[in-house]
């Protein structure tokens, strides 16, 4: 057993070697921590190799060391590495309020013409459904903007569209309604938070966990503390894949600039 | 069957995080084992402890990495005999004020909240220097480091406890360290008397890498785990309780990123998610305590360090954490 450490070392560098060639390191870190997990496995893998024949080796294996396994173990428990809504429920909620998205967003909305934005509203027309707002990764922030911003009531009315999971416990969430969202993510999912909208539906046709696209209109209304809040009254909601969506979003500010393109073409008001 | 799901997910993530940053401190650990002799640190490193703290926080900001990697290159330069107080200094200080951490910090406050970014980095390299010259007094002659491994796995080149020749004007204070209980460890191709050629160099740092490395992770395994439990299990909202009396909330934030654990290089975009329920003064606590320590490294350290030494340095980081935060508050 003193080639222990040569066979966790190669054992290691499998792993990563196996969850960077099958596309798994995005269930469990942010892009921009991936590249080291890609950077280790080589001198991991030398390492390994002179650990296993090198004759100036000399360890004494010990049972304590059996617990280098674990990361196997727990690998194989992670299942298909989505943090399940429960995750999200014992969290507290995005409340960034204004914060969330940067200034620099804001300053740079203001060189925005209107002109433009209607030209952008044409852009993100879809055949079923014109939806104002169609919310992708990189606008995911609007969850918070519309839940708290106090200029966000000039959107009521516009159409929205969202895709993600849905959860029907939160700090923000006023009885009878769920949130539709996902976990924002700046380096690990040990650092998940849940964004997510309001959105009014009948309760008991939406399944906790389940991923939906939902479709609808952007309504004034009150959170759990009575304050004031867009919410979106559903129209159509289907049920979507969970493997074909991705599992987070990353915040504004972890993009470096501060700045989120998409969302500068709804030239937000703060 | 969903709460282990999450907690190996958690617990994964923590691992895939850490792991790389250990590597590298690992690495550079066993660089300095091989290339850098007892007698080079006694001619770099100040005999003056404040001065030596400085030369401490100084090199932390060259290690581009988070609170993990920091544990083994502190651990092997407290072997080379490099005095306490610059080696906490430096571990204290590299998590906080090394470039990639900056960087995350700038970008998360800076915009919105200019004076966090630049508490975080001055109370950072004052607590660290502080803390250092504190230890440096309580332990300045102690042997603080628990060898793990036997005489055999010790040295992967040859074991030997030879008095090492030093340069007469060195001599007082390698002296002063010979009559201290370091355990006088073996010492590789150093030491002038063994032939540097790059197949040795190499199999050695490779070597070295693996004993330090895995001496860490193991601690690194049942951190990470309690890290998970905690994150799963604990709901947020047990925060909130205490978020309108200041004093409370700079404990509450302090034992919430002492729980977490989490990196170094993220815990400022989580900081700003709390900044609208806490106020400043303890969105700094939690900046700058969780770099320092948290329970994965408590638990990594006290694998690797004397329990007497872990628990003493524990103690003076929350206190004196503590009392800058009250100071932050008094001024905002």
């Amino acid at each position: 057993m003193k080639r222990y450490l040569g066979f966790i070392c190669l054992l290691y560098s499998t792993i990563f070697g196996y969850i960077v060639v099958f596309d798994k390191l995005k269930l469990f870190l942010a892009p921009t921590m991936q590249i080291y997990i890609k950077l280790s496995i080589v001198p991991l893998l030398l390492i390994g190799l002179i650990m296993l024949f090198n004759n100036k080796v000399h360890y004494k294996f010990k049972i304590s060391d059996l617990i280098l396994l674990l990361p196997v173990i727990l690998l194989i428990l992670a299942g298909d590495g989505r943090l399940t809504a429960s995750f999200a429920s014992n969290r507290t909620i995005n409340l960034n309020k204004n914060n969330s998205i940067n200034k620099v967003t804001n300053k740079q909305n203001e060189d925005n013409s209107k002109e433009k934005i209607k030209e952008e509203d044409t852009s993100i027309k879809n055949n079923d459904f014109d939806a104002y707002f169609d919310v992708v990764d990189e606008s995911y922030e609007l969850a918070s903007y519309l839940t708290y911003s106090p200029k966000a009531d000039k959107y009521e009315g516009k159409t929205i569209r969202v895709r993600g999971f849905a959860i029907k416990k939160a700090d923000f969430l006023p009885d009878g309604y769920f949130a539709i969202g996902k976990y924002a993510i700046s380096c690990c999912a040990a650092d998940a938070e849940f964004n997510g909208f309001i959105s009014k539906y009948d309760n008991n046709k939406i399944k906790v966990n389940q991923w939906y696209e939902v479709e609808g209109v952007l309504r004034k209304g009150k959170d759990r503390d009575k304050n004031d809040t867009m919410y979106i009254e559903v129209i159509n909601i289907k049920e979507i894949d969970s493997k074909k969506e991705e599992q987070y979003f990353y915040p504004c500010y972890s993009y470096g600039d501060g700045s989120c393109i998409e969302l500068l073409k709804y030239n937000l008001e703060y | 069957m969903d709460t282990i799901k999450n907690i190996s997910i958690i617990f994964t993530s923590i691992f895939l995080e850490s792991f790389p940053f250990l590597l590298l401190g690992a690495i550079i650990s066993s660089i300095i084992e091989t290339y850098v002799s007892n007698e080079t640190i006694a001619k770099i490193i100040p005999r003056n402890k404040v001065l030596g703290s400085i030369v401490g926080v100084f090199l932390g900001f060259f290690l581009p990495a988070c609170d993990c990697a920091v544990i083994p290159v502190s651990k092997r330069l407290l072997k080379k005999k490099v005095p306490v107080n610059v080696a906490i200094s430096f571990m204290l200080a590299s998590p906080i004020i090394n470039p990639v951490v900056l960087l995350s910090t700038y970008n998360a406050f800076y915009k919105t909240n200019p004076e966090i970014f630049w508490y975080r980095l001055l109370f950072g390299i004052i607590i660290s220097l502080l803390i250092g010259v504190i230890m440096g007094i309580i332990f300045g002659k102690k042997q603080v480091v628990i060898n793990n491994l036997s005489e055999d796995e010790k040295c992967c080149c040859h074991n030997h406890k030879e008095k090492i020749k030093v340069d007469e004007d060195f001599k007082d204070l390698i002296d002063e360290f010979e009559d201290s209980d370091f355990e006088k460890d073996c010492h590789c191709h150093n030491d002038k008397h063994t032939k540097h050629s790059f197949k040795n160099d190499f199999s050695s740092i490779c070597i070295h890498t693996a004993y330090d490395l895995f001496e860490v992770v193991k601690y690194l395994m049942f951190g990470a785990l309690l890290a998970s439990l905690i994150q799963v299990l604990l709901p947020r909202s047990v925060l909130t309780v205490f978020n309108n009396n200041q004093v409370l909330s700079i404990i509450v934030m302090m034992l919430f990123a002492y729980l977490v654990s989490l990196c170094s290089t993220s815990d400022s975009f989580v900081g700003k998610s709390l900044l609208s329920i806490f106020s400043e003064g303890s969105i700094i606590a939690y900046l700058l305590l969780g770099p320092m320590i948290d329970i994965k490294n408590t638990i990594v350290l006290l694998g690797n360090y004397k329990k007497k030494f872990v628990w003493t340095l524990i103690s003076i980081i929350f206190i004196v954490i503590f009392l800058f935060s009250l100071l932050v508050v008094k001024i905002l």
